[in-house]
């Protein structure tokens, strides 16, 4: 019956196809081809992330930073890299002794805490972002919400389903919950900051997947317009935000500090291991790569 | 990154291209055919034609057309942006964008040896890329074999940033459908779409940053050039 059917069809087309006459279906099978480029200033950058633990009324840069990635970028190769900082990271801060690292930001604002951050990893960033949470929840909002793949079960009240090991869709506040939880996570401030990472894979995922949509890359950016703390210009940020989207979050590679926890004084604190984030800092400071592990010998 | 995609056919003026003439006098078709063996063919609008080009071997075609004008329109606004400001971003982008397509594809004498100046209307930064690039983005590969192409549609939908009123970037949705008369060879039609980011020089005209571009031919069997 196949056999019939198939002879059927080949003597359909035999007789209804001249053989050298030019033919122009309706739906056409063509190879596509693809180029694509974005021109920034520099190929690999640095860029210090700060999430603010402002209250609604508190100045975002004159409080404590919650959040602290150092993400390094190659927009030549399209990979990245991503060094987390815990927030209770003690070190000497310059003109105020020793103290938690994110108490930089409320002594001296973004300057300052790139400060700190550069002489604990050894990269100083080109530039400092810094958003609160309605800042980071109106930014989720503008790319309608992020998936993020995580690497614990646990609960909070926010999501009544609770956040699952793999693929989670999140909402806004979902989101910032995600990024802001240490107790129920294994190794606290340390997973929580390899959340963090998650979460800025997972936008980069997000915008990517939706770029071409018409207005989503300009409503993100002017998302980040008004909800950032930053000294580039809207024109700058525009094309920043299309350099950083040329990056592919697979490669986007994530490490944290780690370090014994102690106290100083009656604070519980993190001694981070400088060798180790003077490796991870050597490693990736000329092309924003990590090619090494995240423990690095 | 390769793709292979299927694609509807929506070029309106495929139907036209085909074939001779229908319903026409012999007379007037054989009248046709002489003033287009005795002619010289452009595809500028403007019916000048284009320095160095030169008449080839005559040969039965149909009456060649203008190019489709670029279309461009703002359809996106991030911010606020004031109807007046719109029009004078879109001519604005709008004259960028044609220079690219006519110093890619359009307005280049045929066949030439390269597309030096097709980058023209990009960035310094985004040129040496884009010339990597150049098979994708302009006609160099089939640039020794054309006689003549010719757009057949051209737009151009704008997404702009516009924060505090003031235009700050623009991704520009581009679609171009081009013809390609390649003589005895089979013609081609090229379709090339995708983004253009743009972005404004300190001259103050709008230059290509950037480009997301998705390019596809298929062979076409008549001919349109006179030349």
């Amino acid at each position: 019956m196949t056999r019939l059917a198939l002879g059927l069809l080949l003597v359909l087309l035999a007789v209804a196809m001249p053989p050298a006459a030019p033919r122009h279906a309706d739906v056409t099978l063509v190879r596509v081809r693809t180029a694509q480029a974005v021109d920034h200033p520099a190929s690999v950058l640095w860029v210090l992330c700060l999430g603010s633990d402002a209250r609604p009324g508190e100045r975002l840069t004159g409080t404590r930073a919650d959040a602290i990635q150092l993400v390094g970028l190659n927009l030549r190769t399209g990979a990245g890299t991503m060094i987390g900082i815990p927030r209770d990271s003690y070190v000497e801060i310059r003109g105020h002794g020793r103290d938690k690292i994110n108490a930089s930001m409320f002594y001296g604002g973004p300057q300052l805490m790139a400060d700190s951050v550069s002489r604990l990893v050894g990269v100083r960033p080109d530039y400092v972002f810094t958003t609160g949470f309605l800042g980071f929840r109106a930014m989720v909002r503008a790319i309608g919400g992020v998936t993020v793949h995580s690497r614990f079960a646990f609960s909070d009240p926010v999501r009544p389903q609770g956040y699952h090991v793999g693929a989670n869709r999140l909402n806004p506040f979902q989101a910032l919950i995600f990024g802001r939880v240490r107790h129920p996570l294994p190794r606290g401030d340390f997973d929580r900051s390899g959340n963090q990472q998650e979460l800025l894979r997972s936008i980069l995922r997000e915008v990517r997947g939706h770029r071409s949509r018409p207005g989503f890359m300009e409503h993100g950016v002017l998302a980040a317009v008004r909800n950032l703390d930053t000294d580039l210009n809207p024109a700058q940020l525009y094309r920043l935000a299309q350099a950083v989207v040329s990056l592919r979050p697979e490669r986007l590679r994530g490490c944290v500090v780690t370090g014994p926890t102690g106290y100083a004084g009656a604070a519980s604190v993190v001694y981070p291991d400088v060798a180790q984030a003077r490796r991870l800092g050597d490693d990736a400071r000329r092309d924003g790569t990590l090619d090494h592990g995240c423990r690095q010998g | 990154m390769r793709h292979a995609a299927v694609r509807r056919t929506t070029d309106p003026s495929r139907h036209r291209l085909h074939g001779r003439p229908q319903g026409l006098p012999r007379a007037l078709v054989a009248g046709l055919l002489v003033l287009a063996a005795t002619s010289a063919c452009t595809s500028d609008p403007s019916g000048r034609a284009a320095p160095g080009r030169t008449p080839t071997t005559a040969s039965p075609t149909v009456r060649p057309r203008p190019s489709a004008p670029q279309r461009t329109a703002v359809t996106h606004v991030a911010g606020t942006l004031a109807p007046r400001s719109r029009a004078v971003l879109a001519r604005n982008v709008g004259r960028t964008l044609s220079a690219y397509a006519d110093e890619a594809f359009l307005r280049v004498p045929y066949p030439h040896p390269g597309l030096a100046h097709a980058f023209g209307a990009f960035t310094e930064r985004v040129r040496p890329q884009a010339r990597r690039d150049s098979r994708l983005l302009t006609n160099a590969a089939l640039a020794r074999s054309t006689r003549a192409v010719r757009a057949t549609h051209r737009t151009a939908y704008l997404s702009v940033l516009a924060p505090h009123g003031r235009v700050a970037g623009v991704t520009a949705a581009v679609d171009l459908v081009l013809l390609v008369d390649r003589g005895r060879k089979a013609g081609r039609r090229v379709h090339l779409a995708g983004r253009m980011l743009l972005t404004r020089t300190p001259s103050g005209r709008w230059a290509v940053f950037g480009y997301d571009l998705h390019r596809s031919e298929r062979p076409v069997a008549a001919r349109w050039s006179a030349s």
